[in-house]
Formats: structure tokens, C-alpha cells, sequence
């Protein structure tokens, strides 16, 4: 994977890959799942290492879906 | 020089360090003179508003520089500083009021947390309304309460635990585990109410060390950001955060000089990782309950001295105590499991409002010294301390008594085990029976295989009954394992 990889299908992937859900949809709330706190980082740092772009973790925080992670590392330099 | 009180040695970092930074954030410093100079105003109207040789003061404000100052100013008085928290709601501070008998809460802003009462001090305002005049001087002893941190215990009853001068001297000056100079700048990342915090804040005051305030929770980015652009040389991390950035990023850890590491058990895959990655750094692993004010055992590890899979706590950290006692309260030998009671001067006053609490003794056969018996079971090998788990880790599953800690050594031997979590579920027909998560080497097998191989190495009664094989493995606020009551944390 290199730099150029979808945003959108990255996300999904290390997601739904970490709430062992692979039916997750776009919008639903990944707390719900059984996501933590530590698994947020985990899940940010290895989106971060694929698409080489940084965002808050609060953000994150605050957008707990598909969706909303897409729409957080979009807006990202 | 080293003095009695943590104000006197504070007072005397302040006099050979003056303009020198003491604490920054990411828009503001402030010297040594500044710091002491906003910590005796905000004293002045601490001390207009009540605030007397022992008042506890409960500090309901985030990590900040505000905090550290406000920290400063009651101890200023002779006072007891109460963290209450970052995530302090109203109900909350009530109760520890009510707990602590504070007649004082400082906050951050007025109305903030939805807890008003006529002693509701609001930080900024002590500044601007503080008297100018000096303050008197203090009569201050190295036995006086210091603070006050609360602990939900091992039976979620909240304890708040008596930590005196010495307990916060012993912890930062003249020890063997850490050498802080004025040359260091110490992270401060742990909520208020988390006993790490004394360490990265006296680290650093008492030291003439700088602080380097963290803006964000668990935000890898923000870590990396203070290491490489603020020049931050020691960081404290909990192990469920190390072992997430240190599986992914271990080289962000480079700049530092020394990361120390605490509050669960330590991977030592993962530690070794870290430690290739990062030539010249040393990793501390830093064993400790809050009553023995933060560090009771440390163990140094570099590159040149890594550790095996089975990570030691390692030797008492100076001026503490270790005694490894049987059910009787006598000596085990060396080579034998034993609970471990500490002693020296880290050890907490006691709890308040429980002066007989039996977690703090006095054992004939070690002599006349209060001990504080961590309930945690350990051994010596090699002259070096090992922890084993809680010495209440035995159960009963069908009829066999079964140590979870056992169990987590032998599925670590397994070899491909990264980190392992035993869980005690009772279920309703079947009664209690035994849960894993388990995180894996990448690639590595499926339950089927786990449950194989865990056969290959200990009875069938103790394999895990159900053996989950997760990502990650889940933290509370304060970065330790997540657990319920009856769960048993390995």
C-alpha cells in the first residue's frame, strides 16, 4: 500500500478489521462495536502509517464511524 | 543539597535555577521566578480565602500549567492538594468533598462543572486578587500530608490514599532508578488524579527539570510532537499505550533519553522492539502501587541489556523496603513466590478516614516498620524482583483451584502470545470459567491452534474456556486494562 491508496477503503478496511465486524456500515458508531480508547490509537496510527497523513485523535474521538473517520483525514493536509 | 520538605526543596530549585524554564506548554513558559512568584500570589488568596497549615484543597482542573500552579500554592500553606481530575463532574466532587472534608474546590472557570458552593475558587481569579505582600514562612515536616490521591483498591471502594513529604522526595531525588537534571525536560501526560503525575511533576520541580505539559489524551501525534519539537527527554507512558505506539511506531521514542513504563505487566517483545529501534534510549519498567507513592520496584533495560519475554520489576527503587512474606507473615526463601510488603519512606500515611486498615502493618518478623502489603505476589531470582500477579489470583474452576497468573505465564511460553488478558465469568449453568484475550504475532494461528498448543503445556482444566483472539486490548481512563469486578487483571 503506498500513499496513494483510497482514503475511504483503507478506513473501512483497519475499521471494520479491528471491531471484528466486517458488516460495520459507513455510519455506525464503532464504540458500539467494542472499540476503545487504546484501539482508536491503534486503529489511527496504522491508517497513519498507510496513508501518511496526521489528524487529532480527538477528532477521531469525535467522529466514531467510517464516515466520519473518512471525512477527518479528507480534511487533512 | 537535599531538604526535608518538598516546598523547602522547591524553594531551593527556585533560588539556584531562577531563569531557568520550570514549565511549558505549546503558547506558554514560565521560569523558575515566574512559576514560584504566580504559585505565592495565588498562596496569598488561598490563605485570605481559608486556606490553613492542613487544609485539604481539592484541585478540580485539568493537566495544565494553571494546575501546577495552583499545586504549588497550597502546599505554599502547609496544605493537602486534592487532584480531582480532569473528567471531575459535579457528583464526583461532592462526594470527595463530603470524603475529604475540603472546604475548598479550585476550578478552572466559574460554572464549569456544574458544583457551586460559597468555597468554589476560581483559578484565574486567585491571580488577580491576590494580595502582594510575603507570605509568613511555613512550619512544614517530611511526615505531613502532601496529597491525596484517590484508588478504586481491588475492591472498587475508592481509598484515598495519605502521601506524605518524604514519600515524594524518596521518589525523585537521589534514587537508582532515575538521574533528572536541570538539563531534562519530563512530559507531563497523566491525569491529575493519576499518581504518575507526581512523578513527571516533582521529577521535574525538584530537580530543576522542565515540565512539558501534554495537550492532548492518548493522541500519538501530539507524544510525538512534544519528543521531537519541545525536547522532551523523559516520558512516562502506561503499558497499554507503550505496547500500542511500540507495535507501530517505535521509533518515535528515538529523541528521548529515558521512557519509563508502568501500571500493567510489561511485554517484552515489545519493549525489545522499542529498544532496537531506538539506540541510546533506556527503558524503565516502573512497578508500583499508589500507597507506596508511585515506584516501588524499577528495572533498567537498554539495548545493551534487554530484557527476556518475562519483564522484572527489578530492585527496590532508594530509601524502600521489599519483603516477599508467606501467609504467616514470615520470610519466604529466595526462589519462592512470596507477597510483597514494602516499607520506607514512600510508604502512604495510611488511608484517610480508615486508620485500621489492614493493608498497613506491622510484621514482627521483619520488624517494628509500618509496611504497606501490596497483595501482590512476587519472587526473587537472581537478585532481582519478578512480579507474578495478585496473590488473590487463585479460583476455583470445576472443582480445581486454578492461578490465572499460571495460566498467563504458560501462554506466553506459548511464544507467539504478544499480550494476554484472563478473564473469571461465572456463567449462570456452568459457573466460573475462564476467558482469554489474547493478542497475536502477526500471522500466527486461531483458536483452534491457541487451544492445541495451551494442552501441550498445562492441564485441561486450565485452558481458558474461551480464548478471543483481539487486535487490541481495551484501557480505562487512565490507560490501564480494562476490567470489570470480577475480572482477574494479569
Amino acid at each position: 500500500m503506498t500513499i496513494t491508496q483510497n482514503v475511504d477503503i483503507t478506513i473501512a478496511e483497519v475499521i471494520r478489521k479491528n471491531a471484528d465486524n466486517p458488516g460495520l456500515g459507513e455510519k455506525d458508531d464503532f464504540f458500539d462495536s467494542g472499540i476503545s480508547s487504546l484501539t482508536v490509537v491503534n486503529m489511527q496510527m496504522e491508517i497513519e502509517n498507510i496513508l501518511n497523513k496526521k489528524v487529532e485523535t480527538k477528532e477521531l474521538m469525535k467522529n466514531p464511524s467510517i464516515d466520519g473517520w473518512v471525512s477527518v483525514y479528507s480534511s487533512a493536509l | 543539597m537535599n531538604y526535608d520538605t518538598v516546598h523547602e526543596q522547591f524553594k531551593a530549585v527556585v533560588r539556584a535555577y531562577a531563569d531557568r524554564t520550570a514549565i511549558s506548554d505549546k503558547g506558554r513558559s514560565l521560569s523558575y521566578a515566574e512559576l514560584d512568584e504566580l504559585a505565592e500570589r495565588a498562596a496569598g488568596a488561598l490563605a485570605s480565602a481559608g486556606v490553613v497549615r492542613g487544609s485539604p484543597v481539592i484541585l478540580a482542573m485539568a493537566r495544565s500549567i494553571d494546575f501546577v500552579v495552583a499545586v504549588l500554592a497550597v502546599i505554599r500553606l502547609g496544605g493537602v492538594y486534592v487532584p480531582a481530575g480532569s473528567r471531575s463532574n459535579a457528583d464526583a466532587l461532592r462526594d470527595l468533598a463530603a470524603r475529604t472534608r475540603s472546604a475548598h474546590v479550585v476550578v478552572d472557570a466559574a460554572g464549569e462543572l456544574g458544583f457551586e458552593t460559597a468555597a468554589t475558587l476560581v483559578f484565574k481569579s486567585l491571580l488577580e486578587g491576590a494580595p502582594r505582600h510575603p507570605l509568613p514562612a511555613i512550619e512544614r515536616h517530611r511526615d505531613d500530608c502532601l496529597y491525596i490521591m484517590f484508588t478504586s483498591g481491588s475492591t472498587g471502594a475508592p481509598k484515598g490514599v495519605m502521601i506524605p513529604d518524604r514519600g515524594v522526595l524518596r521518589l525523585v531525588r537521589g534514587t537508582n532508578y532515575t538521574q533528572i537534571t536541570p538539563t531534562d525536560t519530563i512530559f507531563l501526560t497523566a491525569d491529575p488524579a493519576f499518581d504518575a503525575s507526581t512523578f513527571e511533576i516533582w521529577g521535574a520541580l525538584l530537580n530543576g527539570a522542565r515540565i512539558f505539559v501534554a495537550s492532548a489524551d492518548f493522541d500519538p501525534n501530539a507524544l510525538a510532537d512534544g519528543i521531537e519539537r519541545h525536547a522532551v527527554t523523559i516520558i512516562w507512558l502506561t503499558a497499554g499505550l507503550f505496547h500500542a505506539i511500540g507495535a507501530n511506531r517505535p521509533e518515535m521514542f528515538r529523541p528521548l533519553r529515558q521512557l519509563l513504563v508502568g501500571g500493567d505487566v510489561l511485554n517484552g517483545g515489545i519493549v525489545r522492539a522499542v529498544l532496537d529501534a531506538c539506540p541510546g534510549l533506556e527503558i524503565v519498567n516502573g512497578y508500583g502501587p499508589t500507597e507506596n507513592t508511585t515506584f516501588t520496584c524499577c528495572h533498567r533495560m537498554t539495548g545493551r541489556n534487554p530484557p527476556a519475554d518475562n519483564v522484572p520489576i527489578g530492585l527496590p527503587v532508594t530509601g524502600t523496603t521489599v519483603h516477599l512474606l508467606d501467609d504467616h507473615g514470615q520470610r519466604v526463601p529466595v526462589g519462592t513466590n512470596g507477597t510483597l510488603h514494602v516499607g520506607g519512606d514512600g510508604v502512604a500515611l495510611g488511608y484517610l478516614g480508615r486508620p485500621d486498615d489492614p493493608a498497613f502493618v506491622r510484621v514482627p518478623s521483619v520488624g517494628d516498620e509500618l509496611l504497606y502489603n501490596t497483595g501482590d505476589l512476587a519472587v526473587l531470582r537472581d537478585g532481582i524482583y519478578y512480579f507474578l500477579g495478585r496473590s488473590d489470583s487463585l479460583v476455583k474452576i470445576r472443582g480445581y483451584r486454578v492461578s490465572t497468573h499460571y495460566v498467563r505465564e504458560q501462554l506466553y511460553r506459548l511464544g507467539y502470545v504478544q499480550e494476554a488478558v484472563i478473564r473469571v465469568d461465572t456463567d449462570p449453568r456452568m459457573g466460573k470459567r475462564l476467558t482469554a484475550h489474547l493478542r497475536l504475532d502477526d500471522g500466527a494461528r486461531g483458536v483452534a491452534d491457541v487451544r492445541r498448543d495451551c494442552l501441550s503445556l498445562m492441564p485441561s482444566y486450565m485452558v481458558p474456556e474461551i480464548i478471543r483472539i483481539v487486535d487490541q486490548i481495551a484501557l480505562t481512563k487512565n490507560g490501564k486494562v480494562q476490567t470489570q469486578q470480577s475480572v482477574e487483571l494479569l
